[in-house]
């Protein structure tokens, strides 16, 4: 083992070691690989870096060359030598460094002489000269050959740089990798090594674990010996063969008092007595010869010697030990002394106990259990069975031993001789005879090497017969106790139940095993268990009974009534040792007493609370009990067991006559003993008021059937009396009523009998009493034919219960017809059931002649009504639809009134296009009674008509309007013409205006024109090209303006009134008439400043361009003077009357007079009709005036005529005032509003727009950002909704129209001020543009004014004053 | 050099057009004294101080033909440019008119200036030996 560890310990260094070898050369192997890579990649690289070099060289040395030739200065030719030196060494250098790759070897073979080449054609080139100079000659061939060999080299170069940069590549990866193989070569041989180690580490530590294993158990052996030698019982003495004392233990040393040293290497004989020293040397001889293993105690008695030399038995045991030196005898010594001492003492003891055995107070057996025979006894055993010892001792079991089966004696001998003992009864037999009861208690025992039955013998025969009378008693007792009724228990002081019958345990409900031994406090709660424990404390304090009666509630909630008997429980002593109760469960007894209470309390109540008199005599009729009712009844309360009979103050009989007592119903019952019926008596009460009764009395008798008395009620007839007088009258009332009532009334019973009859009913069946017609049926009145009917109708009833209500027939008859309305309701008994029937019929013949009237007066007029040609409509003030013809229904797109009116039109609402169209005609229908108007009605699909409505108001008894009468007719059609008419008239307006209006163009484009081209002929600075631009700038203006006016008189559109001053439109007009009419024709004009009238602006241009044509037409040979004049006039009574359309108050009147040819009377009459000219064929519609005439009735205006012939003529147009006047604009231009810096995002897919926008806003301060395309600027807008404050874009764009981008604007910022701009103003006008959401519009073109003011309004910016700069 | 700068009398009553044709024939080297109207024409010219009328057709207080018609009794031999942003039905009627009743040329609105001062040109040539010289940067055309 130790070898294995001396190898253990040196494998592990030299493992170690080895690996650390390993390690260190593996390591190093690849960190060297590592460094070539690196150093190859790098090399590489140089080589890469060198050979372009070699070329950057090359061409710094051209360019200093070039320089040192143009300047001359040395310091570039130093420059150009040094560049020409660097790259030859360049040179040799790359080849150094590539030397291990022979491509690149070949190319540097290649390229060297180029570049000595080179160099030596630059070296050829001229030196320093002026540049003045021509080249010499060939300059330019060296020049080329020099670019040819720098493009080769190039090339060479590049192929170079190229090959490294693959071989960097490839090297770079190469080194990469052999570093990653190197760190794993390093990683790999440390862990290989370190695994080494530590194997070598754990196999040495295996190997010192195990050899210290060894020694240690063999450490164990020698001490585990020692350890028995020392801890034997015995004085273990080891002898060699001479008899010399080798080894002793520590018992040897203690029983001979000898020390170890000191006793070892002695003669044995020292310990031995010398007076068998001699013997003890032979036989210590002759064991030595015959060694052999002996024994202890086996040997006669020895004797050993102490070292103070006194002697003590011993016994000794020998065994020889064969070791390397020779026979070892190793002797056991006992030191015997104390045993024998005991030996000695035993002996004594036992003939103590023989003596004691004898002597016995009770009888003991020995018995051979093999033979079964007595071998010894005491003289008590022999006596008690009436044997002398002598005679018992002969004896076997079976002659003595009498129990009643013999197994049971087998039984207890295989007992005794398997457990040892048994103690049991049985009965001996005396030698007498007699059996007397014996308690046995037998033990198995070793006496003498022999075992044998040692049997106690107890006589028990008398306290035998003592428990025999006991439990008798007691069987008497318990079965007393299990049967009786009665609840008994017993406790002892402590409360502890100590006895309990089966009773008891029901009673508590828990069986005995659960109640034995707890106290109240256990079983009962706490208050109960309280109360017990007094009660108990209580007898057992005074020693006195205690008699209770309990009412306990029990666990199940029930009451219990207990009756209780606690006394004391005396012991043998006498004192009190407990406390004994007997109860008994009484509840049931309670209930039923409880129960007769009850019963009788609560027929006591029945009869007290009886609505009738109610009361109770003994048999000789004295009163013995009455109740409320009764006392009620007789106004007085009788005295009990004093009145008799009753307690009456006086009787009568219903006649009158007073009646005694004595002869009263129930003086009569109990003398006869049979109840008396139906007599009725009069009672009058103290107070003189009496009541009629009906007595009901009734003889009481006892279980005997003797009579004890007799009950009397008394019914009170008062109340039912008066309520058939009641009744009587009811009926009479009843009687009179159907009697007097207009129709026809009758009842029948479930038969068909005539029960009823009212007497208009009895008349028109034709009979003279109601009793005729009892019993009587509809069949002894009616022909067959209709009695049939009524009885079907009657039956059917009878059996559904299905009443005929307001049911008309006709009954023909004379030839003339009668109209019934028929009523019949079942008549139910109470159970619901149909007994009979219950008819009213009345005749409605004048009724019904009279809605037949009605009813053709209605269809005529709805015949009219419906078929009229206008519609007709009647509305509430509120403007629904009442009523409404088919005309009408039709007009408004349904296709029947009912339709109509169901749908719950509105005319203001729905129906009217124009919002105030109703509200003022209806005013001024309110003040005349009736009005019309014509306007639009919009249809139920939307489309709208042209009516003309009349409206007549209908009122009601105060003078209210109730409702609204109107008729309309459909004038679209009408209308649509006279649309054209106008339309027509207009265009030929156009017509002659055209060439005007081409003046006036070609004006203009000629002035631009003409100032362009000024422009480009006067010098850049010339002050007459701003001069020129200006002139240009107020001829666009000019031009702007007369395209306006030309599009404001040419739209084609639905009038739009709006307040404004008419002077201003009249100067539009004179300012286009002036471009048109010669200037023969002279215009005296005459504007005053005027209020405000509701107008649309281009029916007033065509109106007042209308009648002033008209006017130069009229002029004679188109020369003369044309007078236009606008004035505020008040319209008087006088003249309202003369002209229709006009009303009295404030007007605007413009007067149009020419000095003309004037009209005759007759002409004047027509000028209003359509199509009536004065003009030749060609030259006019004869549309104007009537065109002018539906303008002016349009505008709730008027026209007056005035005209002379050959005088001239006058037209006066009347407006009336909607507002006092407003401010002229003043003339002055306002300063141009200023920015605030605001951002404003432009957008006009123009692009030259975007550019003068951009820039007219940023003049007055504004940030602006412009694009052409819209999407572009809803992105910006999206990205940064907050950055922009205005909008301001085109309407017409590609892609994204103005209207488009403004919505999306919005949905991404809804407060975003937004200005359209747009060419086309009749497309968007300024209402739609707001509803688009803009709050500018910009019209095109605009100017830098109204660009800057569209953007301020937009803004909410105050227009400032002062001029800007 | 130095030329006579040959007067010119126009009358035109748009103001925009007629200062825009002073301005620019000015640049030619032309002197030009405007009228407003055929009447201030009328009044303004002699025969000696002008030699040449450029009018305007239409022109409140005496149109354009009238006022030609009315120089042509003070002067025959007047030479007139008539001019006209058109009328009211046929606007080349007028111009023919114009030459018909005297005008040497007529030029309908916008033309170039070029036009005007060819047209110019060709009068002042067309005329005796009093005419006045072309200035020397003019086109030449025969």
């Amino acid at each position: 083992m130790n070898d294995f560890v001396q190898r253990a310990l040196r494998a592990g260094p030299v493992m170690a070691a080895v690996v650390a070898l390993l390690l260190v050369f593996l390591t190093n192997h690849a960190v060297q690989e590592l460094i070539d890579d690196s150093q190859r990649v790098v090399r590489t690289m140089q080589a890469r870096e060198g050979a372009e070099n070699i070329l950057k060289l090359l061409l710094e040395e051209g360019s200093t060359r070039h320089a040192w030739r143009v300047t001359g200065e040395d310091s570039q030719r130093v420059l150009m030598e040094q560049a020409g030196r660097a790259a030859l060494r360049k040179l040799a250098t790359v080849r150094a460094l590539t030397s291990d790759s022979p491509v690149q070897q070949a190319r540097l073979h290649q390229l060297e002489p180029l570049v000595r080449e080179r160099l030596e054609l630059s070296a050829r080139r001229p030196g320093p000269q002026p540049p003045a100079n021509p080249p010499p000659p060939g300059a330019r061939e060296v020049q080329l050959e020099g670019i040819r060999l720098i493009t080769e080299i190039r090339a060479l170069v590049n192929a170079l740089v190229a090959e490294e940069d693959a071989l960097l590549a490839k090297r770079t990866a190469a080194s990469e990798l052999s570093a990653r193989l190197t760190v794993g070569i390093i990683v790999t041989v440390s862990v290989l090594g370190i695994l080494g180690i530590l194997g070598a580490a754990g196999l040495l530590r295996h190997e010192l674990r195990v050899r210290e294993q060894a020694e240690s158990s063999l450490r164990q052996g020698e001490e585990r010996f020692r350890g028995l030698l020392e801890a034997a019982p015995d004085a273990m003495i080891i002898v060699d063969g001479t008899g010399c004392i080798v080894l002793v233990n520590a018992q040897a040393e203690r029983i001979f008092g000898w020390n170890r040293e000191a006793l070892v290497g002695q003669k044995i004989e020292v310990l031995v007595p010398e007076r068998v020293q001699s013997a003890h040397v032979a036989m210590r001889t002759g064991y030595a010869a015959h060694p052999d293993a002996r024994a202890m105690g086996a040997r006669r008695e020895l004797s050993a010697r102490r070292k103070d030399g006194s002697e003590f038995p011993v016994e000794i045991s020998l065994s020889p030990l064969q070791t390397d030196r020779g026979q070892l005898i190793t002797a056991a010594v006992r030191d015997v002394t104390v045993r024998r001492q005991a030996d000695t003492a035993l002996r004594e003891t036992t003939a103590r106990f023989r003596t004691l055995f004898d002597r016995a107070p009770v009888g003991v057996v020995v018995i051979d259990p093999a033979t079964a025979r007595v071998l010894e006894c005491n003289e008590l055993a022999a006596r008690q069975l009436g044997y002398t010892l002598e005679e018992f001792t002969r004896l076997r079991i079976g002659d003595f031993e009498a129990a009643e089966l013999p197994e049971q004696t087998c039984a207890h001998i295989q007992k005794v001789l398997t457990t040892g003992q048994d103690t049991f009864e049985t009965r001996h037999r005396t030698k007498a005879g007699a059996l007397r009861d014996v308690l046995v208690s037998t033990q198995n025992i070793e006496l003498a090497g022999q075992t044998v039955f040692q049997c106690i013998f107890l006589d028990i025969t008398e306290r035998k017969h003592a428990e025999a009378a006991q439990r008798a008693s007691e069987l008497l007792h318990h079965s007393l106790m299990d049967h009786l009724p009665l609840a008994v228990f017993r406790k002892d002081t402590a409360g502890r139940f100590v006895y309990g019958n089966p009773r008891f345990c029901e009673a508590l409900g828990r069986p005995w095993l659960e109640i034995a031994g707890r106290t109240d406090a256990e079983l009962f709660p706490a208050e109960l268990a309280a109360k017990y424990q007094r009660d108990d404390a209580r007898v057992l304090a005074t020693g006195t009974s205690l008699e209770l009666n309990e009412e306990n509630c029990g666990t199940d909630g029930v009451v219990r009534h207990v009756h209780v008997i606690k006394n004391p429980v005396h012991g043998p002593a006498g004192g009190i040792i407990g406390v004994q109760g007997i109860f008994e469960d009484v509840t049931a007894r309670h209930r039923a007493e409880a129960a007769l209470r009850e019963s009788e309390r609560r027929f006591r109540q029945l009869v007290h609370t009886l609505p009738a008199a109610v009361y109770a005599c003994d048999a000789e009729g004295r009163i013995t009990l009455f109740n409320e009712a009764a006392v009620a009844l007789w106004g007085r309360e009788p005295e009990i067991g004093q009145d008799l009979w009753g307690g009456a103050w006086r009787l009568f009989k219903p006649d009158g006559t007073p009646l005694r007592p004595a002869e009263s119903p129930m003086a009569e019952t109990l003398r006869t003993g049979r109840p008396v019926r139906g007599q009725e008596l009069v009672i009058e009460r103290p107070d003189g008021t009496r009541s009629r009764v009906l007595p009901h009395p009734v003889a009481t008798r006892d279980s005997t059937g003797a009579l004890t008395g007799g009950v009397n009620m008394l019914v009170d007839l008062t109340e039912r009396l008066q309520a058939e007088e009641a009744l009587a009258r009811e009926r009479r009332l009843l009687r009179t009523v159907i009697d007097n009532l207009p129709g026809y009334i009758f009842a029948k019973d479930a038969a068909g009998r005539y029960t009823v009859s009212n007497r208009a009913h009895v008349r028109l069946l034709g009979a003279r009493s109601e009793a005729e017609l009892r019993d009587k049926t509809v069949f002894d009145f009616f022909p067959p034919e209709t009695a049939r009917s009524y009885a079907g109708d009657d039956e059917l009833m009878m059996r559904t219960g299905q009443p005929v209500l307001n049911r008309e027939e006709c009954v023909k008859l004379n030839g003339g017809c009668t109209w019934y309305q028929l009523t019949k309701v079942p008549l139910r008994d109470e159970a619901d059931g149909v007994v009979g029937l219950v008819g009213i019929k009345q005749d409605i013949t004048a009724q019904k002649l009279a809605e037949e009237s009605v009813r053709q007066a209605e269809a005529k007029y709805r015949e009219i009504f419906d078929n009229t040609v206008e519609g007709i409509v009647q509305t509430d003030p509120s403007g629904r639809i009442i009523t409404a013809n088919s005309t009408m229904a039709r007009l408004l797109g349904y296709d029947s009134p009912e339709e109509l009116i169901a749908a719950c039109l509105n005319m203001d609402r729905d129906v009217h296009v124009k919002p105030g169209d109703r509200t003022s005609l209806l005013r001024r229908a309110r003040t005349g009674g009736r009005d019309f108007i014509q306007c639009q009605f919009k249809r139920r699909d939307g489309r709208l008509v042209w009516v003309s409505l009349n409206v007549r108001v209908v009122r009601d008894e105060r003078g209210e309007p109730r409702y609204f009468e109107g008729t309309c007719v459909d004038i679209t059609e009408s209308r649509r013409l006279e649309e054209q008419l106008r339309q027509s008239q207009k265009m030929e307006a156009v017509g002659q205006l055209a060439g005007g209006i081409a003046h006036d163009f070609n004006n203009i484009i000629g002035a631009i024109i003409g100032n362009v081209d000024l422009i480009r002929l006067l010098p850049g600075d010339h002050p007459g090209r701003e001069e020129s631009l200006d002139a240009i700038h107020s001829a666009s203006r000019r031009a702007a303006d007369l395209v306006r006016q030309i599009l404001a008189f040419s739209r084609r559109q639905e009038a739009k009134r709006q307040p404004m001053e008419l002077r201003t439109i009249i100067r539009e007009v004179l300012k286009l008439l002036r471009a048109t009419i010669p200037a023969s024709v002279e215009f005296e004009v005459d504007l005053a400043t005027t209020p405000t009238v509701l107008a649309d602006p281009s029916e007033i241009h065509q109106v007042a361009m209308n009648l002033c044509t008209n006017a130069w037409h009229a002029l004679p040979d188109g020369a003369g003077v044309i007078r236009v004049a606008l004035a505020e006039t008040e319209v008087d009574e006088a003249l309202a009357r003369v002209h229709p359309d006009l009303r009295p108050g404030r007007y605007v009147r413009l007067s149009i007079t020419d000095n003309g040819c004037g009209m005759d009377a007759a002409t004047l009459a027509r000028i209003f009709d359509p199509f009536f000219t004065t003009k030749p064929a060609g030259q006019g519609t004869g549309l104007g005036l009537a065109v002018v005439h539906g303008i002016l009735k349009n505008h709730d205006g008027g026209i007056v005529v005035e005209s002379q012939p050959g005088r001239g003529t006058t037209f006066h147009l009347y407006f009336p005032v909607f507002a006092t006047s407003v401010a002229e604009a003043t003339v002055e231009p306002k300063a141009l509003p200023q920015g605030n810096g605001a951002h404003i995002l432009f957008v006009d897919d123009e692009k030259p727009l975007i550019e003068i926008g951009t820039t007219m806003l940023k003049r007055i301060g504004y940030r602006v950002t412009g694009t052409t395309n819209p999407a572009e600027a809803l992105t910006w807008f999206r990205e940064r909704p907050g950055e922009f404050a205005l909008v301001l874009t085109d309407l017409n764009m590609p892609g994204l129209d103005g209207a488009a981008l403004a919505r999306q604007l919005r949905e991404t910022r809804p407060d975003i001020r937004l200005i359209l701009a747009t060419g086309y103003s009749a497309s968007v006008d300024a209402a739609a543009a707001l509803q688009l959401g803009f709050s500018e519009l910009l019209p095109k073109p605009y100017d830098f004014r109204s660009l800057a003011e569209a953007v301020g309004r937009a803004l909410n910016l105050e227009t400032h004053d002062h001029d800007h700069t | 050099m130095t030329m006579t700068t040959p007067r010119i009398l126009l009358a035109d009553d748009e103001d925009l057009f007629a200062v825009m044709l002073q301005r620019s024939l000015a640049m030619f080297g032309y002197d030009v004294v405007r009228a407003r109207n055929g009447r201030e024409a009328l009044a303004a010219y002699n025969p000696a101080g002008f030699g040449l009328v450029i009018t305007d057709l239409i022109m409140p207080d005496m149109e354009g033909v009238e006022l030609i018609v009315a120089l042509r009794k003070v002067n025959p031999a007047v030479k007139i440019i008539a001019m006209s942003g058109g009328g009211r039905n046929h606007p080349q009627a007028y111009l023919s008119i114009a030459e018909r009743i005297g005008a040497v040329k007529s030029l309908a609105k916008p033309f170039p200036i070029t036009a005007l001062v060819q047209a110019i040109e060709e009068c002042l040539r067309a005329a005796p030996a009093s005419a006045p010289q072309p200035p020397a940067t003019a086109p030449v055309t025969e």
